[in-house]
């Protein structure tokens, strides 16, 4: 297992090994990959600060959720709710809820993540987004046990973030010179990228029957609350997987 | 107060939902089952999002129904991305064939 043999080199040893070129080839590289998803996450960032201003959010309040709290499905919801004068432990609440899926994300990284220091640690922790994670657990796939994790996150992690705050001081602004932006049907931007990525991830039966099963519990859990059928329908494909990789190997010996 | 609270609070929530399992990392071993399980996390999260975002809230009866103009996208993106492999050429078909098709509806 590469991860066994990363694991006998000190941290101080790995960082020697990959130049500074190396690095800033890898930034590059995280940077240009996450390019496809920021396209898809442009209108996003605008409708969000379109709803914040028209939801009646100073420009300050605004710019400081997309900052601070980085997480777009959340913004939305609480920026509905904050113009509806809903109360904020329920927001607050809603926001643990929205955001849960982002633990499953981390517990992906954890075997890829032991190593790094405490400060990129968080820094990885706070650019975890549904579209980092897509590129940056696609990368894992495509580089099994390579180094340099942690510069190509930067890359895309600081272009996502970067991105994010550009469009939602550009929604702040147009305000009012985008009127009905919420019906255009901008979602689709998000279901063709992640088309993208889900589509050539699948190389196996396991991964195959994950996918099937992901769609077969999408489609019972629609509608439920807080999320909590993307979460479980997400566990079930994950268990579906899992039990048939192992038939597949029990099949094989 | 000011509705900043209300936004520290929500950015302490996510970050450390974010956090938590990333800051232990190096204090505890996945057993075996969970690291097989985690490879199959992100087709089976990103799946489920593309399914309920293909659904939408229906406009005639309580539940849902399926937005033919994101299906279709969807199913044509499937398509390009089996062929090219390209993140890129797969977003940039998948929005002109839902321009087209919401262009043509109306």
């Amino acid at each position: 297992m590469d991860s066994s043999l990363n694991k006998s080199f000190s941290p101080h040893v790995r960082q020697v090994c990959l130049s500074r070129q190396d690095k800033l080839r890898l930034i590059a590289q995280g940077a240009r990959d996450i390019l496809p998803l920021i396209l898809a996450a442009i209108p996003f960032g605008i409708l969000y600060g379109v709803l914040a201003k028209a939801g009646g959010l100073s420009l300050g309040l605004t710019m400081g959720m997309s900052l601070l709290v980085f997480a777009g499905s959340a913004q939305f919801i609480a920026v509905s709710m904050i113009a509806t004068g809903v109360a904020w432990p329920a927001i607050l609440l809603t926001t643990f809820f929205v955001n849960l899926r982002h633990m499953l994300y981390a517990a992906t990284l954890v075997p890829h993540v032991r190593q790094m220091s405490g400060w990129m640690k968080a820094k990885i922790a706070f650019w975890l987004t549904d579209e980092s994670f897509a590129v940056v657990s696609d990368w894992l796939r495509r580089n099994k046990g390579k180094p340099g994790l942690q510069w190509y996150y930067l890359g895309s992690g600081l272009l996502m973030y970067g991105n994010w705050q550009l469009c939602t001081f550009l929604g702040f602004s147009l305000g009012e010179a985008l009127p009905g932006m919420e019906g255009w049907g901008l979602e689709v931007a998000m279901i063709v990228a992640f088309v993208g990525i889900v589509a050539p991830a699948l190389t196996s039966a396991p991964v195959w029957i994950t996918a099937a099963v992901a769609v077969l519990g999408g489609v019972l859990t629609w509608g439920w609350p807080h999320q909590s059928g993307l979460m479980i329908s997400s566990l079930v494909a994950v268990a579906a997987g899992v039990l048939a990789e192992r038939l597949a190997e029990r099949r094989k010996v | 107060m000011s509705a900043w609270w209300l936004i520290i609070g929500m950015a302490l929530i996510t970050f450390s939902i974010r956090y938590v399992l990333i800051a232990t990392s190096g204090r505890w071993q996945l057993p075996q089952v969970m690291e097989t399980a985690l490879k199959y996390v992100p087709v089976a999260v990103l799946t489920v999002i593309i399914v309920q975002t293909i659904m939408v809230k229906s406009s005639s009866s309580a539940g849902w129904e399926v937005n033919p103009g994101f299906l279709l996208s969807a199913l044509v993106a499937f398509a390009v991305a089996r062929l090219t492999k390209s993140l890129m050429i797969t977003v940039m078909v998948g929005l002109v064939c839902y321009g087209g098709f919401y262009y043509f509806q109306l």
